[in-house]
Order: C-alpha cells, then sequence, then structure tokens
C-alpha cells in the first residue's frame, strides 16, 4: 500500500548520497594539506623568535559528548517571510571526535540528535552527521574554539523524512581541569534548509533555523 | 590558499544542497509543521476507540464503539456517556447487560442497536426506546447479527445461521420483526446501502444495498435483486451513496476507484492508488459540493461546482487540506485522521458538522471556523 504520504528514498539517490559526502571529506582533507604548510610557516616564524606554546600537535585527538537544549527559532520562506516553527523546546546530544592539524586548527567528526515536539506531539527528529571544522583560541586553561560544521541531516516527522544539507558555525569555552579532561559549554547555529527543485513541493521550501546550547566533556588523546 | 580551501568547502555544501533536495515527498516537513495547529479535543471519549456508526437522534449524537454512547448537540464540550448510565438501565437484560455494542442505527424514532455477547457467542438486538430496553427477536431467534441499516423507513439486518459463514439479508418496517429478503449468501455482510427516488415529486424509488462484490437492488425489500450494469470490482465494494443535490449515484471500491452515474451511465476517478475506499458523504463548501470518500489511508475528495455539476468521466480523487481547502485546512495532514481508516462519514446539516469515524483511531468532527473547516477530536 501505497500512503498519500510516501518517502522514495531511491537506492541510486542514496549511493549518490554517500559518494558525494565521501568527496566532500576527501575535499576537507585535501584543503588540510593547505593547513599543514600553513602550520610550518609559524614553525619558521617561531625560529625568527617569535615564542609560541604549542599545546597540540598534528596527531593529538580528542573525543567528546554533548547534552543539551535544541531550541526552534524560526522557518525562512525563500519566497520570503519568517514563519514560526510551533515546537517546543527541544533537547540535543552528540557525540564528537575531532583530530589537530596543528595548534590551532582541528577536523573532525560529529554524529547528532535532537528532537523536539509539535502541538499535535508529534516529535520531530533530526540526526546531524556533519565534518567540523574549528579553530581553537586559547587563554590556559580556557580554550575556545570557534566551529564550523556541515554534512547532511535526516529529518523525520511520523511518516515524513527528508535528507537534507545542515550547516553549524558556533563557538565553545572548555576549561582543561587536567591535561586530559575537559569541560565545557557550546553554542551553535542549526541552518536546516529544506527544498525541493522539482514537483509540487517547490513553493514549501522552508529554511529550518535552530540553536544548540549544550554541555560538553571532553578527552584529550 | 585560505580563501581556496573555504571556496572548495562552500562549493561542496552547495553539491549536497543541490543533491539532497531532489528527495521526494508528499509534504515538506517544516511547511508541514508551520501549518500546524492544537486540535480541540473533546477528551470524553478515548482516541484510540472504534467507532463504527454515528447518528444524531432529536438533542442526542448516538455512537456505536463497543459501548453505546450518547452526548448532547449542544456545542461540543457535552461529554459522552455510555449506554450504561442512561435513564432505563435497570430494564437490560441478556447480552446489552455486560455485551459489546457493535452496530447500531436510528429507526422511527428509536435507536437500534446490535450487541455481542463478551465471549462472542451470542448476538441480539435491542431497542431502546421510551427510556426502556427491549430486545428484538421476532424473526431473527438463533441469528449472529452482523450489521444493521436504515434506509428509507426501512431497516435492515445482515445476520448468519449461527455456524454458518454466509449472510442473509432481514427487513422490517416496524421495527418489531423481521423478514428474509431472499438475498444471501454474501462474500460480506451488507456494508452499504442507499435509496434513490425515481423523481423527486413521487415516493418511489429503488433500494442499493453493497455487498462484497454485488450490488443488489429493487423498489420493495421483498423484491431485491443483483443490480446490472453496475462497474465490478476485483476487490469489492466499499460503499454506495446517492447525492440528492447532484443526483448521482457513486460506488467506491476496495480498488481505489469511485464509480458515478448520472442516469446516463457510469464514469470513473482516477485511482486512490494503494487504499481501499469505504463510506461517503458530501458538504456543501461555497459554491461547490464536495464529495468525501473515506479510505484505508484518510480520506479523499471529489470536488463538483454547483453550477456545472459532475463530469462523471473526469472524477477526480484529491487529497484534502493540499492547494485550495475545501473540506478542510491544511492541518487535516498533520493530524493522525489523515492516515486513519475511516469506516464512517455522518453529516449533521443543521450544525453543519462532518463527522468521521475511524478504526482505532476515535471520532472526528469536521466543522467551520476561521473562513475554512477543519478537524477536532470528539
Amino acid at each position: 500500500m501505497i500512503i498519500y504520504v510516501t518517502i522514495k528514498i531511491r537506492g541510486m539517490a542514496l549511493r549518490r548520497v554517500f559518494i558525494l559526502f565521501l568527496t566532500f571529506i576527501l575535499f576537507l582533507f585535501l584543503s588540510s594539506d593547505n593547513v599543514f604548510l600553513h602550520a610550518q610557516d609559524n614553525d619558521e616564524r617561531e625560529e625568527d623568535g617569535v615564542v609560541t606554546l604549542q599545546y597540540y600537535s598534528l596527531g593529538d585527538q580528542m573525543f567528546s559528548i554533548n547534552l543539551g537544549l535544541l531550541v526552534p527559532l524560526f522557518f525562512h520562506n525563500p519566497e520570503g517571510g519568517i514563519t514560526k516553527t510551533n515546537l517546543s523546546l527541544g533537547g540535543v546530544g552528540s557525540l564528537e571526535w575531532d583530530a589537530f592539524l596543528n595548534n590551532n586548527l582541528s577536523l573532525g567528526g560529529e554524529l547528532g540528535g535532537g528532537f523536539t515536539i509539535s502541538p499535535l506531539k508529534r516529535v520531530l527528529i533530526m540526526i546531524p552527521i556533519t565534518v567540523k571544522m574549528s579553530y581553537f583560541i586559547r587563554k590556559y586553561p580556557f580554550e575556545f574554539p570557534l566551529f564550523l560544521s556541515a554534512g547532511i541531516c535526516f529529518t523525520k516527522l511520523d511518516d515524513l523524512l527528508y535528507i537534507g544539507p545542515i550547516v553549524k558555525p558556533g563557538f565553545s569555552a572548555y576549561w582543561n581541569i587536567t591535561p586530559q579532561w575537559a569541560i565545557g559549554i557550546n553554542a551553535a547555529y542549526w541552518w536546516v534548509p529544506e527544498f525541493y527543485l522539482k514537483g509540487n513541493l517547490k513553493e514549501q521550501a522552508r529554511f529550518g533555523n535552530f540553536a544548540e546550547f549544550s554541555l560538553s566533556g571532553l578527552y584529550h588523546f | 590558499m585560505r580563501i581556496k580551501t573555504a571556496s572548495i568547502f562552500l562549493f561542496a555544501i552547495l553539491l549536497l544542497v543541490l543533491l539532497f533536495s531532489c528527495e521526494e515527498n508528499s509534504i515538506a516537513v517544516f511547511y508541514s509543521l508551520e501549518h500546524e495547529s492544537e486540535v480541540e479535543d473533546n477528551k470524553s471519549l478515548d482516541n484510540d476507540i472504534t467507532v463504527t456508526n454515528i447518528e444524531r437522534f432529536g438533542d442526542y449524537y448516538y455512537i456505536s464503539a463497543g459501548n453505546l454512547y450518547r452526548r448532547d448537540t449542544k456545542g461540543s464540550t457535552q461529554k459522552w456517556v455510555r449506554h450504561s448510565e442512561w435513564p432505563g438501565w435497570d430494564s437490560a437484560t441478556g447480552e446489552l447487560k455486560d455485551g459489546l455494542c457493535t452496530e447500531f442505527t436510528v429507526f422511527n424514532e428509536t435507536i437500534y442497536a446490535i450487541f455481542y455477547s463478551v465471549d462472542g457467542t451470542e448476538t441480539g438486538l435491542f431497542q431502546y426506546k421510551g427510556n426502556e430496553w427491549k430486545k428484538i427477536e421476532n424473526g431473527l431467534t438463533g441469528l449472529r447479527l452482523d450489521k444493521i441499516l436504515s434506509i428509507n423507513q426501512t431497516l435492515f439486518v445482515a445476520a448468519r445461521d449461527s455456524g454458518s459463514s454466509s449472510w442473509k439479508l432481514y427487513f422490517s418496517r416496524d421495527g418489531e420483526s423481521f423478514t428474509d429478503t431472499g438475498i444471501g449468501d454474501f462474500f460480506r455482510p451488507i456494508i452499504s446501502g442507499t435509496w434513490v427516488p425515481d423523481t423527486a415529486a413521487t415516493d418511489s424509488g429503488t433500494f442499493y444495498l453493497v455487498t462484497g462484490k454485488k450490488v443488489y437492488s429493487g423498489d420493495d425489500p421483498e423484491n431485491l435483486s443483483v443490480a446490472e450494469d453496475f462497474p465490478s470490482a476485483d476487490n469489492g465494494y466499499g460503499g454506495i451513496y446517492y447525492s440528492r443535490a447532484l443526483k448521482v449515484l457513486f460506488l467506491s471500491t476496495a480498488d481505489g476507484y469511485v464509480h458515478a452515474n448520472d442516469g446516463s451511465g457510469w464514469g470513473t476517478s482516477n485511482q486512490a492508488e494503494g487504499v481501499s475506499l469505504t463510506d461517503m458523504e458530501e458538504l456543501n463548501v461555497d459554491d461547490n459540493i464536495v464529495i468525501v470518500v473515506g479510505s484505508s489511508n484518510g480520506y479523499y475528495e471529489i470536488i463538483v461546482a454547483e453550477e456545472t455539476g459532475l463530469d462523471k468521466d473526469n472524477i477526480v480523487l484529491r487529497i484534502p487540506g493540499t492547494g485550495a481547502y475545501y473540506s478542510t485546512n491544511i492541518n487535516y495532514l498533520n493530524t493522525t485522521l489523515s492516515s486513519a481508516v475511516i469506516l464512517k462519514f455522518y453529516r449533521d446539516e443543521e450544525k453543519d458538522y462532518l463527522f468521521g469515524c475511524t478504526s482505532g483511531e476515535g471520532l472526528w468532527r469536521n466543522q467551520q471556523a476561521n473562513g475554512y473547516r477543519l478537524w477536532n477530536r470528539e
């Protein structure tokens, strides 16, 4: 039986999605070569007498668990207008792994999940899988990473499913309790476009805008 | 180099956006949420019950949903009261006393209800009149009763002998004694029926009664026979409905089609794919007549402009709440009604309510509000 609200995720489309996603990650790693070169430039400047304390180096890693609140902000109609989401305050959580490319820059991945409730008690579930690049500003024992995550987001509401992009800019503040362990807070903006290039849903395109406020526990290794 | 890195990053994101936006849905997720609003809920009726019928009689709405319930027609917040709390419960006996109500109808200003014993072995037809319960057995003794319909001052009961898997059809004009119509051996019990007047000026007309795969017709309950020239349905029929406003007979099927006959022959709709169509009703919305067609997955609507009438060869079954609003606004698509099995529609013309009886999703009320129609829960 085909339900009037059907979701057709074609096998071909999924394959293309993941191929492109892998390509996207490859782009980031390729681009990180430039970062390595830039790091070497810094090292050279240190040799010229500029002393910079190196906390991290290429290969250092960290793992973090984040839990917090998801705040629905508004939907943006690309044809003009801002509308309310009708959604309640929700929850968010994620697991994150990052590797340092140099003292200030890390590249990693994040698997998260967020939910909010609609007036009819429907649960909107969003599962973003993103690549995350962070730039660290430090005043030891505190660190203030600025980051940009991008990837795909599985957005589900009842029988509706939309797989689309997500972009998450944000910043964090961490307190390094020990050389290995840190705790912190995060604020991120979720930009979740949902639009269609063809069919009768073109007019229903909306850009979802959410805010994430979460607490983190980090382990460096 | 940083500019180059950023460009690659943005290019990759753009590619992702273009790719994923090709995904298909019938309604956009965020658009659906944007238009979602709370549904009024009477709350005196469980939302997960199966309601097989609703009718208005006097100042009450009555429903069959395991129990018989009724509520005052005033407003929408009146409490539903089960039959054991109605006046006259002391006169209840037999299956009625602790049984389950599966069907009911209003005939001759009296409630007629079929009750099953809890173990399902005994059935009985009970009459509720003047605050008294009475079991009707004349002509129905020893039969298992499955369906009751009141059509044009005639009461029909589909019943079968104990142990038999085929049904017979009985009728009564006085509500006290029943007579075998002579038709039977149905694939399913009678599921729907209507009466079509010959002309507006006379009392004569034709009964149409739908079983699983046959339509019986006749001008008298004692003279029913298999109707000819009706469209066939591989998986059986769903319901039959006559629109007095359009003077068109509609027939729905479990194959997802609605057939319509305006007297010049049958026309057919597009197919509602993958669903079984069930009962039908009509509404007046602005200058249109809207035929609502229940299904195993929400309902469909047929829009007929009053001045042009029905083009029976181009009947369009459309999903309500999409595009222009007729029988409902978009919030219908956000409710569980849009995916429920709708067993029966009932229209209260005086209140301009349309009720939808569902299997396992309770009772819903459609009404005008803020310039358009919407659905609320009972």
